[in-house]
């Protein structure tokens, strides 16, 4: 709302600066964004009175004016506006002159000819964004080389507020004086509305019908006829444009300066037109069609409110007029509509057509039902007044039950047991007289009589606000709540974080990708039938397809980022995240809550650091699984094995180097080389090592550990090398090796693999280190020896593996 | 004899003093004191001596045999150390080359802050709570006094999936959630952090950021056990110094409702570019609960009382580490990530 510091004096003295007035309203809660000073650049400007005008030889636009500013002789000026011509009083901005912008008038040449000064439009003086000719001031009383802005009072103030929703009383100025008036005192000054009505009675001149009471709560019309569209007054003129509307003519005018002094939207219509001299509201029917005022047709979907005459719809309620029934040029009998319309069906409807305006905004907050005729009678006061009409008697109203007064009984104590300051009876009644609201004792609460303009104001606490913004909230003490409690980060929020702080540890940079991927990233992933078959959750408002759809993995992000950084020349990246994937629901997936589950996932990508002694190692499937072998105990899980996964159920892994990790028995997610065809899908042009990982299913198998001592006794150690078919997997070479050494192997551990000659094709060497002990005594050399031979006989029995 | 023994002390002497490295010292040893050497030739010519003279001598053997000994250790001790000082100096290394590579990542600032946010309100009491990103309409706005239509809904434009169903847009579903399975007990004090959406995309919004919101409900609680929390925090997250400021806002879910400024800590409050000369900061928003919003909780707005607040996460990690594009946070640049 821009608030105008000269309008806003209408109504209320102000006794304070613009810039104080501004500093209270924001402490109160209303934020002023900005205080704009209109005019104050402005010097030298003078009216002027063209004495010639004569187009310029050498220019197909310019004209050459001689012009009296009272300086003396006359004084020539080029000028390019089109509507320059003799006789016409405009504004001079002299040599020497300033215009806003710091822009400082001098004598120049154009197309050859001296020009001593500028002959301004209202943009160039900053008034208006009007500037499509020089402003002629002719009729407004001014005289060669008065200044123009003092003149014609053009220098103000205005305060830009940014409304909250609950406070949009205040897209009215007069609302706007009682909340100025709480806050520096003074008396809002009464309105008196009266005026002469000399026509016949207006319910003689036109029915109303309202067909539907809950899309329109009231109607009410007043007629003015025989009125002369002409300019509004000045003053009407100069208050609309620091509002930041354009003036058009009186009747135009009048509506808009009406809405913004009462905060109710008016819509005035050429009685003449209306057919049948009837009004219906009603519902728009599916597919009906209007012509609106800026030429479109318009179709309706049938929850629209329809302002119809006796034949056919004359105007969308709320939103935009009929070109029929506009009021032109050549109209002079006015109908002046002030309703009020459902805000939900207003707001649906600006929405839909597409053409938000002052007017429908000020629906869709709601206006003051009680006041509508109020706003029609200053409507009808004004064209009386200033369009020169002949007003007819009374109003045609169609209402509901206007509401009764709002009375909200505040217990006194409540106030400062909301607040933590304690006020007494006769403090709050203050603030109450301050803001306009009268009230009586009740005991120990007082009954609060809450104007009908202050719809946001219904329980007692909507007044403790009040208390609070008016006096309380400046001297608030700082108290901390008394209350005895623990805090706590539960389980699984501690495990997210230990999670995060080892990767981190482990040489790992954390990212935070969006929780919304594109359809393509399905098929980069080279999942057959794409997004498509894999249905993921789809947001039906995506901000653009490539946020549309819910991940349910966090790779996509993590290749994106990998991605991103590798075109950057960051060729060697190291990532991980901690977010949720999505799994919709198998019935109903866009209206029952999805499955979410929180994941860690990880992407590598080119080389550990190089070091001057050399030794980078490369990102590579080993080097993941380590990652993991290392996390996995550091966070509490430490029984966990991995197994070869079905390259089949992971198209976008190498299918020669893909692992399911294991823990309990459940698979807890995946890990492996990405596929080379979708490392290149996602523009990475080397190795992608990559792992998810279901964070639940590690936390369900985290286990306290509990320290089983020392070792007492010496160990023996044998190592064993083996040599037999590669297609054996190590794992379960490891296994059968456990099986076999019995309670006293403790430890088994591969140190060499080896393929290539003499071993012949299709084998290789293992040779593991196998640590032998108990806990209770010292073992014999023939208890060693007998598990290192059923380990052998083992290994030779079950996979063909020989002693090498 | 007492002429030899003399001579073989000079020449011991000599000879041990002359000796540059331990192996030379040791053969200087054997040829002096072993089972063949000089020493022990001397020794033997003992027996042809009187049993006068034989003591004398047999003492000044040993003299001149301890002598010696003492020369073969302190000689010992000198090439022990000198060996040790040339091996140091052999060994010393140009200590500005850069140390081998460790595996070092960092967090994302976002978690940093978040956790920050966390401990600092867990260690006034609260409960980290957490809840489902997509939420039912019923969570994100009904159950928080913003009916369908409500026109206070267009400050959080959403994405939504359905009717009754969208992207949570603020982490206080999660706190009408925990007041319902509450089922009206006293004390309610949990803090609900994570992601959050909001359908808004350019240099200072992101579809897609992190709150922290706090909820207490408890008999007695007030603004002003508000102020004093919410200062309590600016200061551990800002410095001891700093202060906070309500101003009056609106929020649906609260009244009333204040946004909290913060002294700019850059400033110290005297007015700069990034409090844009009005010494303060807005940080968040916050309120005491509505009481429809405790009535619809199944808590009684006569018997209790409660606050709320809500901040952004990304916010606060732009105010305390100069970040001034929101967009940074979600590059993911690596050369960003290793800067915290």
């Amino acid at each position: 709302m821009r608030v105008s510091y000269r309008w806003l004096n209408e109504y209320i003295d102000v006794t304070v600066s613009a810039t104080e007035l501004a500093e209270k309203l924001t402490r109160a809660g209303l934020e002023v964004a900005e205080v704009a000073a209109i005019g104050a650049e402005v010097s030298g400007v003078v009216a002027a009175k063209v004495l010639t005008c004569e187009d310029h030889p050498k220019s197909d636009h310019l004209h050459i004016c001689t012009v009296d500013d009272a300086s003396g002789a006359p004084v020539q000026v080029v000028c390019g506006a089109a509507n320059v011509a003799a006789g016409q009083t405009i504004a001079f901005a002299r040599v020497g002159a300033t215009l806003p912008g710091g822009i400082n008038i001098g004598k120049a040449k154009l197309a050859g000819t001296e020009s001593f000064g500028m002959i301004c439009s209202q943009k160039e003086l900053g008034l208006s964004e009007d500037h499509s000719g020089i402003w002629v001031l002719d009729g407004l009383g001014l005289e060669p080389g008065d200044d123009v802005l003092d003149k014609l009072n053009l220098r103000d103030e205005v305060l830009d507020i940014e409304l909250t929703p609950n406070r949009s009383d205040c897209l009215g100025m007069l609302n706007v004086a009682h909340e100025v008036a709480a806050l520096i005192g003074g008396k809002v000054k009464e309105d008196c509305l009266d005026y002469i009505e000399a026509g016949e009675n207006a319910a003689d001149l036109i029915s109303i019908e309202v067909l539907d009471e809950k899309l329109c709560p009231r109607y009410d019309a007043r007629l003015v006829r025989g009125v002369k569209i002409g300019p509004s007054p000045l003053w009407m003129q100069n208050y609309l444009l620091a509002a930041g509307m354009r003036p058009i003519n009186n009747v135009v005018d009048i509506s808009n300066f009406v809405m913004l002094e009462r905060n109710q939207p008016l819509h005035t219509f050429d009685y003449a037109t209306l057919a049948g001299k009837k009004i219906i509201v009603r519902c728009a029917a599916e597919g009906e069609q209007m012509q609106t005022l800026d030429g479109k047709d318009r179709t309706f979907r049938g929850e629209e409110i329809l302002i119809c005459d006796a034949e056919k719809p004359i105007c969308v309620a709320g939103v935009m007029g009929g070109m029929e029934t506009e009021v032109t040029d050549k109209t002079t009998d006015i109908l002046i509509e002030s309703a009020c319309f459902n805000p939900v069906a207003i707001r649906r409807a600006a929405r839909h057509l597409g053409i938000p305006s002052e007017a429908s905004l000020r629906f869709e907050k709601g206006v003051d039902i009680a006041a509508c005729d109020a706003a029609a009678r200053r409507a009808a006061q004004l064209l009386v007044k200033y369009a020169g009409g002949t007003a007819d008697k009374g109003n045609v109203d169609v209402s509901v039950a206007i509401p009764a007064e709002k009375v909200v009984r505040l217990r006194t104590a409540y106030v400062g047991e909301l607040l933590g300051i304690y006020f007494t009876a006769a403090e709050i009644g203050e603030v109450m007289d301050s803001l306009g609201f009268k009230w009586e004792a009740d005991g120990d609460a007082m009954l609060v009589h809450i104007p009908s303009y202050r719809q946001d104001i219904s329980i007692p606490a909507d007044l403790v606000e009040e208390v609070a913004r008016l006096r309380g909230i400046d001297n608030l003490p700082a108290t901390i709540p008394v209350n005895q409690t623990q805090g706590k980060r539960p389980l699984k929020q501690q495990f997210i974080c230990d999670v995060q702080e080892f990767c981190a540890g482990l040489g790992l940079y954390e990212t935070v990708n969006y929780s919304f991927i594109s359809p393509r990233d399905w098929d980069k992933l080279r999942i057959a039938g794409g997004a498509e078959a894999a249905k993921p959750l789809a947001i039906s408002n995506p901000l653009n397809e490539e946020q549309s759809l819910m991940r349910q993995s966090l790779l996509p992000g993590l290749l994106g980022t990998t991605s991103r950084n590798y075109n950057r020349r960051n060729l060697s990246t190291a990532l991980f995240e901690v977010g949720n994937v999505f799994f919709p629901q198998a019935e109903k997936a866009q209206e029952v809550q999805p499955e979410e589950k929180a994941m860690l996932g990880i992407v590598l990508s080119g080389k550990t650091a190089a070091s001057w002694q050399g030794g980078a190692a490369e990102y590579d499937y080993f080097y993941l699984k380590g990652l993991l072998e290392a996390l996995l105990p550091a966070v509490g899980v430490r029984e966990f094995s991995f197994r070869r996964a079905d390259a089949a159920a992971y198209p976008f892994l190498h299918p020669g180097r893909c692992a399911e990790l294991v823990v309990d028995g459940t698979c807890a997610g995946w890990l492996g080389e990405v596929h080379p065809l979708t490392a290149e899908a996602y523009e990475i042009g080397q190795r992608v090592v990559a792992c998810d990982i279901e964070l639940q299913v590690l936390l369900d198998a985290v286990a306290r550990p509990k320290l089983t001592g020392l070792p007492k006794y010496p160990a023996a150690t044998r190592d064993i090398a083996v040599i037999g078919s590669r297609e054996v997997a190590v794992a379960d070479i490891e296994a059968a090796i456990r099986k076999a050494g019995g309670d006293i192997l403790a430890v088994v551990s591969l140190f060499d693999v080896y393929e290539g000659a003499p071993i012949v094709a299709g084998q290789r060497s293992l040779a593991f280190s196998l640590t032998f002990r108990l806990p209770d005594r010292t073992l014999t050399d023939a208890e060693v020896d007998g598990a290192f031979t059923a380990i052998v006989t083992a290994l030779k029995d079950q996979f063909d593996y020989t002693l090498r | 004899m007492w002429e030899k023994l003399q001579e073989l002390k000079l020449k011991a002497e000599g000879a041990i003093n002359a000796c540059t490295d331990i192996d030379a010292l040791n053969e200087q040893r054997v040829a002096l004191l072993g089972k063949k050497g000089e020493m022990t030739a001397i020794s033997r010519g003992m027996g042809a001596l009187s049993a006068e003279e034989r003591p004398k001598m047999g003492q000044a053997v040993n003299e001149v045999k301890q002598f010696i000994e003492e020369l073969l250790a302190k000689k010992k001790d000198e090439l022990a150390a000198a060996h040790l000082q040339q091996k140091l100096e052999e060994e010393r290394v140009d200590v500005t080359l850069p140390g081998r590579p460790a595996a070092a990542g960092r967090r994302h600032i976002l978690s940093v802050v978040q956790k920050d946010m966390e401990d600092i309100f867990i260690g006034m009491g609260y409960t980290v709570v957490d809840g489902p990103q997509v939420e039912l309409d019923k969570y994100n706005f009904e159950l928080l006094n913003l009916p369908k239509e409500h026109p206070a809904r267009d400050m959080q434009d959403s994405f939504y999936f359905s009717e009754s169903m969208l992207l949570r847009t603020h982490t206080s579903p999660v706190q009408a959630r925990t007041m319902e399975a509450a089922e009206g007990k006293l004390p309610v004090k949990v803090i609900s952090p994570g992601v959050v959406y909001r359908r808004d995309d350019d240099a200072t919004h992101s579809p897609m950021f992190h709150q922290v919101e706090g909820l207490l409900i408890d008999e007695h609680v007030t603004l002003a056990d508000l102020k004093g929390t919410l200062l309590a925090f600016a200061q551990q997250m800002f410095g001891a110094d700093r202060q906070i400021r309500l101003r009056p806002s609106y929020f649906p879910f609260t009244e009333p409702s204040v946004e909290v400024d913060i002294s700019c800590f850059n400033c110290g409050g005297c007015g700069c570019r990034l409090c844009k000369g009005t010494g303060w900061i807005e940080i968040l928003g916050s309120g005491m609960v509505h009481p429809h919003v405790l009535e619809m909780s199944g808590y009684d707005p006569e018997k209790c009382t409660g606050f709320a607040f809500g901040m952004g996460v990304e916010r606060i990690a732009m105010l305390k580490y100069g970040i001034t594009d929101m967009r940074l946070l979600f590059d993911n640049d690596v050369r960003f990530l290793q800067q915290f």
